[in-house]
């Protein structure tokens, strides 16, 4: 999951809407576009950030 | 005076006349003085009818003369191949002195052509692609290899914009950028439309923005323009014009399960901007560059003699070219400075701020509190909003995700990286 454009993937769970960051990153912010990926790269979701 | 140039200045063709439903464009009244006005009526895959406006020197009114007589009973695909050199020549040449004529009847042709066709345009579907063009080398070569592998081949540039205050060089979608991709259209052998989603794009992608800085979130326009604005917008335009898809230069691919895919170049690799583009977009969309490294998108520019191939990378978001954030908030969204306090999360002040505006979570330069790994907050933090997501709709999705697509999610960090 990118949570920037420029970010590196982190690893994370997601549970119902909420999602847990499974490594550390900094300046997670509301209103950023959480971009999903599979293992293979392939894009397979997004969401808003609503609150961190 | 060549007797073609002294015929269109003696008996210029559709001066005065504006046709019933044209759509118009204009060009020049600056600088120079000069101004054409030109409205035409597409109807079908035809200009079916034309006239114009013109005050200024004798060569104004020769060239936008021309450029009607040019386009008139034309298909329209061929009017969007008229470019000054064509109204020149119909002049039989113009000097180095008085081609800027030329340019505005070309300038001005151009936008009621694609205004005109956007409306009304209806050409017969063929095996024919639509290729977006900003300006820069990207969206260049990509039109450069549709070019090589596909007959029938239209360009198109949207015009998102206009900001007196931007530096036109630096964005995108500035009139100084549509003028030089249609250039490279041109002289690619392609017809080139001009699309204007300025209203559009105000509303979809500015407004929000203001309006999320407003409210202390981290927006990202970006995915929001090309979710629903800009590539919506182009497709419509592509069943316009009879093309069965979109071709651009972003740096990303689509696998055979029709899942957007990271570009070979990881380093330009622009998936994350495209995420919020719907399946069925996607379905249509073609990526050339795909498969490139930047480098070798460059050289194949270079190559193909393209003006633009050493041109910088931009780097601004289109809008805010060559002004800063905070400028821009405060010109368009009224945010003007307000002065709090920098304070650490036990309320320790560490230093001042201007307005919350200045900042996104998790800067770091330009704070002025120096050093330090300890999150910062502002003292006058703005109202939280809750944000829906515009990129989840009919997105291929896991089942135990599906409520997060339509409804926005929340983040939570894990306790290393609080």
């Amino acid at each position: 999951m990118r949570l920037r454009y420029r970010s590196r993937p982190v690893a994370c769970r997601l549970r119902g809407s909420e999602l847990e960051l499974l490594e550390p990153f900094e300046g997670v912010a509301p209103g950023q576009t959480a971009v999903f990926s599979g293992a293979d790269g392939a894009v397979v979701g997004s969401a808003t950030i609503d609150r961190a | 005076m060549d007797e073609r140039f002294e015929d269109h200045l003696r008996h210029p063709r559709g001066r005065g006349r504006e046709p019933d439903g044209a759509h118009a464009g204009a060009a020049g009244g600056s600088a120079c003085g000069d101004l054409v006005r030109i409205s035409l009526r597409v109807e079908g895959d035809r200009v079916a009818a034309a006239g114009f406006e013109a005050s200024g020197c004798g060569t104004t009114i020769a060239a936008a003369s021309a450029a009607v007589e040019l386009a008139e009973g034309a298909p329209f695909l061929d009017a969007a191949r008229i470019g000054s050199s064509d109204i020149a020549s119909e002049l039989g040449g113009l000097s180095p002195g008085k081609l800027h004529a030329a340019d505005l009847a070309a300038d001005a042709l151009a936008v009621a052509l694609g205004k005109a066709v956007a409306a009304n345009g209806a050409a017969p579907p063929a095996d024919r692609i639509l290729v977006a063009m900003s300006g820069g080398v990207d969206s260049a070569v990509a039109a450069l290899l549709c070019a090589r592998s596909h007959a029938d081949v239209v360009a198109v540039t949207v015009e998102l914009w206009r900001d007196p205050h931007n530096d036109g060089e630096r964005s995108c979608c500035s009139a100084s950028a549509v003028h030089g991709a249609r250039g490279v259209a041109h002289r690619l052998g392609m017809a080139h439309l001009t699309l204007d989603v300025r209203d559009a794009f105000r509303a979809g992608v500015v407004d929000p923005y203001l309006a999320d800085h407003a409210a202390g979130l981290t927006p990202n326009p970006c995915i929001r323009c090309n979710g629903s604005v800009r590539l919506d917008a182009m497709l419509a335009l592509a069943d316009r014009v009879g093309a069965g898809a979109l071709a651009t230069g972003h740096y990303a691919r689509v696998g055979d399960d029709g899942l957007l895919r990271p570009a070979l170049d990881e380093a330009k690799d622009q998936t994350y901007m495209l995420a919020g583009v719907a399946p069925a977009t996607l379905a249509r969309l073609r990526f050339p560059l795909g498969r490139l490294r930047k480098p070798a998108v460059r050289a194949l520019a270079a190559e193909a003699g393209i003006a633009v191939a050493n041109k910088p990378d931009s780097q601004d978001l289109c809008f805010l070219a060559g002004t800063g954030r905070a400028a821009f908030l405060a010109r368009h969204g009224g945010m003007r400075d307000r002065a709090g306090a920098i304070v650490d999360r036990s309320g320790r002040r560490l230093g001042g701020h201007r307005g919350h505006h200045h900042f996104t979570v998790g800067q770091r330069k330009g704070v002025g509190v120096g050093g330090g790994t300890g999150s910062r907050s502002t003292s006058s933090p703005p109202t939280r909003a809750r944000t829906r997501s515009p990129s989840g709709r009919g997105r291929r999705w896991p089942p135990s995700a599906s409520r997060c697509a339509g409804s926005g999610c929340t983040a939570t960090r894990t306790p290393s990286s609080a």
